[in-house]
Formats: C-alpha cells, sequence, structure tokens
C-alpha cells in the first residue's frame, strides 16, 4: 500500500471520517485548527455534518446531541479549549455516550503558549471534570499512530459507551509524516439501541445523567467503574524497547516518547543498559506490567514535556518496588535527545 | 349560545404524547399547562414517533418523566447546542428544547443567539417565570425591577443587576431566526394562544423553515409567594407590563430557499 | 545516514513548500522523513520555517535545535539560524537578498543567486524552487526525479500551469550548483 504524507492533524481527521465520524463540532485554536478545517472540507462529502461552534461548550453539547442520536461524533481542541469542555465531557461520561474528544495539547496553564506540551495529563487520565468517572486515554507517538488510535477511538468508544481521548500536542499535530493509510475495518459492536432516533415500534428511549432515586446514582456508580475495571482488564496498550536486560526504564509518552527513543538508541550505543517503556493508553495505565519490572529491580525515570504527572502514576505502579525518577520541561520547552542522553548517562 | 347547543363528541383524553404519570409540579405552575399543550400538538400533528425532545436544568429537568417519546437531558443552558448535534445528525426528526429562564436567558444565552442565527431547524420553548425555580427562587435574568427573591431581598435593584432580559425582541433581531412569539398561559384565552404558536412553531421546522422559539409567560406561584390566582393577576399586571405579548418575527418562507443560499446571494448583489 | 534540514524565510516565500517538496520526494526515495513547519503565532510575524529531518532508519524527535544544512532565503533568517548550523554543516542562502555577513570558518557556505536563476524566466518570482534546485544538487540527499514526482502529486489542481515552471526552476536551480566541485563538501555529506 503507497504511503500517505499528512500533517498529524489531517491525518487525525481523514482516519476519523473513514472511521465512520458523522458529526463533528468544534472551535477554532491553534495547534489544532488543521483538524476543523479539513472536517469542514470533508465531512460533508462523506454524508456527514460539520459545524463550527460559538464555543468549546457549545461544541461538545453538540457531540452530545449527536452521539445521544446514535452517531459517531467527534470534537477536537487544545488545552484551554479542553478545559471548558469538561462540563460536557463529565456529562457525555455520565449519561455513558460514546465520543471522541481529541486534545492537541499547548503549553499551560492559562493562555499559555503554543508549543508542544504534555500538562494535561492529569486531566485526562484522572477525570477532568466533576463526577466518579474516566476517560480511555490515548497517546499516539507517530502520525502512523494518530491514523491507528483514531480508528480505534471510535470502536472503543462504542463498546465501552464511555468518551475517548486522544491526547496528542502541538508538534504530534503540526509535523508531516508518511503513514500507510490501513482501511478501516469496524468490529462487531452491540446495536445502540439506546439512542434517541424517534420511538416508533418501541417504548421511548431516555439519555441522561441525573439520578435522584434513592441509590439509583450510587448504582450507576457502580456500572461505571465495572465498566471501567473492563478496560483495565482488556484495554491496556504499551510498546517496549530493550528493556530485557535493562537497569533503567524510560517511561514516557508521546512526543516525549519519541524524544526518548533516541535517548535510550544513543545510550545503549554505549553501552549502558537502558530500556524505554511506552504507554499508549493513559487510562488503563499499564501499572501491573511496570510493578513486574521493578519486582524486577529496574529502575524507572518518567520522562515528560511537564513538571511531573505521570511520573505519580508510575510511582503508584512500582509502589515502592524500586526507585522512580523523573526528568521534564514544563511550559512548552521540548527537551532534546542529547539533552536527554546527558541527564541518564550517569544513572545507569 | 345555549347549553344544549353544546355537542359533546368526545371526552377529555390525557394525550398519547405523556406518559400515564402525575405531575409532580407544584399547584399553579405553568409547566403543568406547557408540558401538556406541547403534547397534545404532537399528537395532532402526529409526530410522536419522531419527535426528541430537551429537557432543561431547572424545574422541568424531569420533563422526560412526563413526555412520551425519546427524550435527552441536557446540561444547564446547552439544549441548543444538543438540539443541534441531533438535528444535524437526524434532519427527518423532530427535534425541540425545552428550557427555563435561566437556563436560556442567563446561561445559555450564547447557545440560543447562536442556534437562532444559524437558523437550525429546531424548535425552543422558553418559559419565562422571572425567578429560579427549581434552586428555590433566586434572581433570575427575567425577573422584575423591585421584584423580591432570594438573592434580592429588597427587590432586583437594577443598578446593580441590571434590567431584565427581553430574549424574545432580541431574538427577533437575528436574521435567521423564523418565528419569535411571546404568549402566556395564565388564562384559557391565552392558552389556547400558546397552543396555536406552539403547533405553527412544530409545523415550521416540519416545513423546514428553520428556527423558531415561543416564549411562555408562566407562574410561580411557590417561589413568587402567591396562591395561584393571584399569581395569574401578578403575571398579567406586573410580567405582561414588561413583556409584551406578541408576534415579534415571523418569516414564513422556506429557510432553506431564503434564508440559507438565497440570503446569502442576496447580500452579495446588494453589495 | 541522518540530515537535519533547516529552511527558513518569510511568510509567501514558499517556505513550507520547499520543506514539503523535500519530504515527499524522500518519502518516495524509501527512506524516513519528518517535517515539522512554523506554526500559529510565529507565523503572524511573517517569518516562516521548516524542520525536515531525512534518515535511512527511525526518526526520534522530529525537532532539533541545531541542523547540519541550512537554507536561507531572507536576512532575518539569516541571523537567526547561521548561529544553530551544526559546526561541520552546510549553509545554503539566497545571495540576492540576504546582506548578513555572520561568518563562519567551520561551515561551508553555498552562495545561490536566486534572482540570477529566475532572470530568464519571464516574471517567476519562485526563488524557493530556485533554491531547491541548488538544495539537491549540494546535498545529494534526494533524488531529482523524486522531488519532480513530488511536484506532480502535492500541486494543487489550481495551480498546475505553473507546474513546468517550476520544474525549469528546479532544474535550473540545480545545474546552476552542478558544476561547483562538490568534493570539498564530501566529508560533510556522507553520514
Amino acid at each position: 500500500m503507497n504511503k500517505a504524507l499528512m500533517k498529524g492533524n489531517e491525518a487525525l481527521a481523514l482516519a476519523a471520517i473513514h472511521a465512520g465520524c458523522k458529526f463533528y463540532a468544534g472551535y477554532p485554536i491553534t495547534p489544532q485548527n488543521e483538524i476543523p478545517e479539513y472536517m469542514s472540507r470533508t465531512l460533508p462529502a462523506w454524508g456527514g455534518a460539520f459545524v463550527q461552534a460559538e464555543s468549546e461548550i457549545a461544541a461538545i453539547n453538540m457531540v452530545f446531541g449527536a452521539s445521544a442520536c446514535g452517531a459517531r461524533a467527534m470534537t477536537s481542541s487544545s488545552s484551554p479549549g479542553i478545559s471548558l469542555k469538561q462540563e460536557g465531557i463529565s456529562f457525555l461520561a455520565g449519561a455513558e455516550l460514546p465520543a471522541v474528544i481529541v486534545n492537541m495539547q499547548r503549553g499551560g496553564p492559562g493562555l499559555g503558549n503554543i508549543s508542544a506540551s504534555q500538562a494535561d495529563y492529569f486531566q485526562a487520565v484522572k477525570g477532568g471534570g466533576h463526577g466518579d468517572y474516566r476517560l480511555l486515554v490515548l497517546a499516539p507517538f507517530t502520525v502512523q499512530e494518530i491514523w491507528d488510535l483514531t480508528m480505534l477511538a471510535f470502536d472503543k468508544a462504542d463498546e465501552y459507551r464511555n468518551p475517548v481521548m486522544i491526547l496528542g500536542d502541538s508538534i504530534l499535530g503540526q509535523m508531516m509524516e508518511p503513514f500507510i493509510p490501513t482501511p478501516y475495518m469496524k468490529p462487531a459492536l452491540p446495536e445502540k439501541t439506546w439512542a434517541l432516533n424517534g420511538c416508533a415500534g418501541r417504548q421511548p428511549n431516555v439519555v441522561k445523567s441525573l439520578f435522584v432515586g434513592e441509590g439509583e446514582l450510587e448504582e450507576k456508580n457502580y456500572v461505571l467503574q465495572d465498566k471501567y475495571r473492563r478496560m483495565k482488564a482488556k484495554d491496556v496498550r504499551f510498546q517496549t524497547q530493550d528493556i530485557e536486560d535493562a537497569e533503567l526504564i524510560v517511561v514516557s509518552f508521546g512526543i516525549a516518547a519519541r524524544i526518548s527513543t533516541e535517548a535510550v538508541s544513543m545510550l545503549r550505543k554505549t553501552g549502558k543498559r537502558v530500556g524505554h517503556f511506552r504507554p499508549i493508553t493513559l487510562f488503563p495505565f499499564p501499572e501491573k506490567q511496570i510493578h513486574d519490572l521493578a519486582r524486577r529491580g529496574a529502575k524507572f525515570i518518567a520522562v515528560e514535556l511537564n513538571a511531573g504527572q505521570m511520573v505519580e502514576d508510575v510511582r503508584l505502579a512500582v509502589n515502592g518496588k524500586s526507585e522512580v525518577l523523573f526528568y521534564g520541561r514544563p511550559g512548552g520547552g521540548v527537551i532534546t535527545p542529547e539533552e536527554l542522553y546527558d541527564r541518564l548517562k550517569d544513572e545507569c | 349560545m345555549n347549553a344544549k347547543d353544546v355537542k359533546v363528541e368526545k371526552t377529555v383524553e390525557k394525550a398519547r404524547s405523556l406518559k400515564n404519570v402525575p405531575f409532580r409540579y407544584c399547584p399553579g405552575c405553568g409547566h403543568t399547562i406547557i408540558h401538556r399543550l406541547i403534547a397534545e400538538v404532537i399528537d395532532e400533528l402526529n409526530i410522536r414517533e419522531r419527535t426528541i425532545g430537551i429537557a432543561p436544568v431547572g424545574c422541568a429537568v424531569f420533563a422526560y418523566d412526563y413526555f412520551n417519546f425519546d427524550m435527552l437531558e441536557a446540561a444547564h443552558g446547552r439544549p441548543p447546542a444538543a438540539a443541534t448535534g441531533m438535528k444535524r445528525t437526524l434532519p427527518d426528526k423532530i427535534v425541540f428544547s425545552y428550557q427555563g429562564d435561566g437556563d436560556l436567558a442567563a446561561i445559555g444565552t450564547g447557545e440560543i443567539i447562536h442556534a437562532a442565527n444559524r437558523g437550525e431547524n429546531i424548535t425552543v420553548f422558553f418559559v419565562n417565570n422571572a425567578t429560579y425555580g427549581m434552586t428555590g427562587g433566586q434572581m433570575a435574568p427575567t425577573t422584575l425591577p423591585g421584584q423580591v427573591t432570594t438573592t434580592t431581598h429588597v427587590g432586583r435593584e437594577i443598578n446593580t443587576t441590571g434590567y431584565p432580559l427581553r430574549m424574545s425582541e432580541m431574538l427577533a433581531t437575528i436574521e435567521g431566526a423564523a418565528l419569535i412569539a411571546r404568549t402566556a398561559v395564565d388564562s384559557p384565552e391565552n392558552i389556547r394562544n400558546a397552543k396555536k404558536l406552539i403547533e405553527k412553531a412544530f409545523k415550521y421546522q416540519i416545513e423546514d423553515k428553520g428556527f423558531s422559539m415561543i416564549e411562555i409567560l408562566s407562574p410561580c406561584p411557590t417561589n413568587w409567594g402567591m396562591t395561584p390566582a393571584r399569581a395569574a393577576i401578578w403575571l398579567r399586571e406586573e410580567m405582561m407590563h414588561y413583556y409584551k405579548l406578541g408576534v415579534f418575527k415571523d418569516n414564513p418562507t422556506d429557510s432553506q430557499n431564503q434564508t440559507k443560499s438565497s440570503g446569502v446571494s442576496a447580500v452579495m448583489r446588494s453589495l | 545516514m541522518k540530515k537535519r534540514v533547516i529552511i527558513a524565510g518569510s511568510g509567501g516565500q514558499g517556505i513550507l513548500f520547499f520543506g514539503q517538496l523535500l519530504t515527499y520526494a524522500a518519502m518516495l526515495d524509501g527512506l524516513e522523513v519528518t517535517c515539522f513547519p512554523s506554526y500559529g503565532a510565529e507565523m503572524r510575524g511573517g517569518t516562516a520555517n521548516c524542520t525536515v529531518i531525512i534518515s535511512d532508519s527511525v526518526i526520534g524527535s522530529p525537532v532539533i535545535r541545531n541542523p547540519d544544512i541550512l537554507v536561507v532565503l531572507n536576512d532575518a533568517s539569516y541571523i537567526r539560524f547561521s548561529e544553530k548550523l551544526s559546526s561541520g554543516g552546510i549553509l545554503i542562502y539566497d545571495s540576492s537578498v540576504v546582506n548578513s555577513g555572520v561568518h563562519r570558518e567551520d561551515i561551508k557556505t553555498i552562495k545561490v543567486p536566486a534572482n540570477d536563476i529566475l532572470s530568464s524566466f519571464n516574471g517567476a518570482r519562485s526563488a524557493n524552487m530556485a533554491m531547491l534546485g541548488a538544495f539537491i544538487a549540494v546535498t545529494e540527499i534526494v533524488e531529482i526525479d523524486s522531488v519532480f514526482r513530488a511536484l506532480d502529486e502535492i500541486t494543487p489542481s489550481r495551480r498546475r500551469a505553473s507546474l513546468d515552471v517550476n520544474k525549469a526552476i528546479i532544474m535550473k536551480g540545480y545545474s546552476s550548483l552542478y558544476d561547483v566541485p562538490l568534493n570539498t563538501l564530501e566529508g560533510n555529506l556522507k553520514g
């Protein structure tokens, strides 16, 4: 199959369309503007609807409405805009509606800057909005993986009836890289019998996140928690490099993982026993796999484009079995492979 | 007309579009009347099986317990956005939102203005009772000057809280809106008028004429601290003085032909 | 082999198109390649730059600080980037417009008089294409045929008319440098 060359943002939009996305709403914000632009040009020709919303809040609620009708629906934004969407994301989780939400992260807090950042890790994996809920969070690190994981995101959202977040950053969104546009193969998924599409021939459906009867909301929460447990049991994804004999294991995701693999390769060439562990799902986090490596005695260093967020999940997974270090740069500072090499070379 | 001239053709029956459950709204509350009117019109237009309603946050949040068709419960103020996502996804369905004054005129001001401006082919029922009912009677954006609420203890002071918003008059200035009207449910005459407007709004959607909003002045005896009878008088004497009933915009042309496409080219031609 | 290239100039000079063509050509040559353009507020200031990394093995970070090859199309970019060029790197600049005089002894400098190259093309302003031709001749990272194929494939249909002119300009830029004895550069080019 011939390779295609596209920006990460454009590849994401096209993958969504191939995966059957029929509704997109968004609001412009750098560095993800290519997604709404591409959607506006292409989605209508594929029988879908594009709306440039008046706000991030409106956009996520449009997705809420489209998803309630049974359509595959997506919105995208970057950090400040994702903060605005949190209300709607909590409602999606509470109403058990599938949706794909893309965050091409930029530097924060506040208006921050438009450089690459991973400072929205906590917001993505710990819930983000109000209430006890989780998103399934996918962290691609190449344009190829943006293509593949976007398609997977729609399937997982439908499978679990839960919003799925694709957590990228401005470099992944803006960079161009060849990739193989593998065709979308839809897996067997349950019928959306809950969808609001007119009650002809059936009892009316209600989609809601309000449960005020005695014990009703508690029950609902157990249903949600059970769903998150199923995600942990069957949807943990990760990739490793040179970990078999590694004394030091670098843990990083997304763009930081690209930087890390290069630094790890440089160190391997000098004979250092260093490896790399890349979580692809940030929730569910590969805690068991990291715990097992810790029991073997490996030391860890989390490398992130933030002030230290995923490192907390690495520490929880390691649970005191070995040492966990951190190296990162906040505020849109991008680590270079050489810089990381220097930081790592004396640790192993 | 003599009593013997009245021919009883059928006894009163509950609308098929209402579930067979009693309303739990307060005595004298306008929501029960408005729910019933909407349900009757949906029955009469025979659109129950293709209607999707959206409940707001506020007293009518439980509208999904009463309406007997597909219902969504949306976030506070966001029904016009959710309705946009629904109608764009399923253009053949009849989509309406049911919103209170806090929902539509405060937290959801952005959503209602832009849904109207896009000329979304949806129907909005805006229930204005000049107070926040569900949360216990705080000031609404439509609370009248001098009106006592739990957050305006000495009456709404316009120098610090501004004037009540006239949403119908505002939305009537928007090009994309097809039908904007204000009515009330304080008297049999106005209730009949409200039903006519509700029917007209649904028909506009069926005929793809674009956005319509029917504002309905509705009594809240509980939070106004009045008997239902006194509340109806207050609504007529105080609310209607500030919020005039009437049709503020009625553009019965086909939205697809007029507002959306030739509307643009007409502007281009005039340049 | 791994070559880290930065192309820099001002908005409207076709900097990103240069980067895109180079990236596409590298892909057609079966190489690994990444292209990271400037975007957003950075471009509002009127500058444009693009980082292209071409390698025969998997590329890690698509962002770099110190390029091996720097292509410069205006003064501001010359000032901003020339100090960042790796020692032993190649600086290719448009000598028709760049007047700045940052001189380094540890790099190879290639002057390309883009205006002279363009003079025989009636009114053509595609200095970027002239620079691309020169770049291919000097660096030999990608095949010129691949660049032409890339041009065929990514030129938007509304700009088809410019296709042949662009190819001719690339060819002239290429041949203007092809006669230059390159043996002095070989040490830098074999990675």
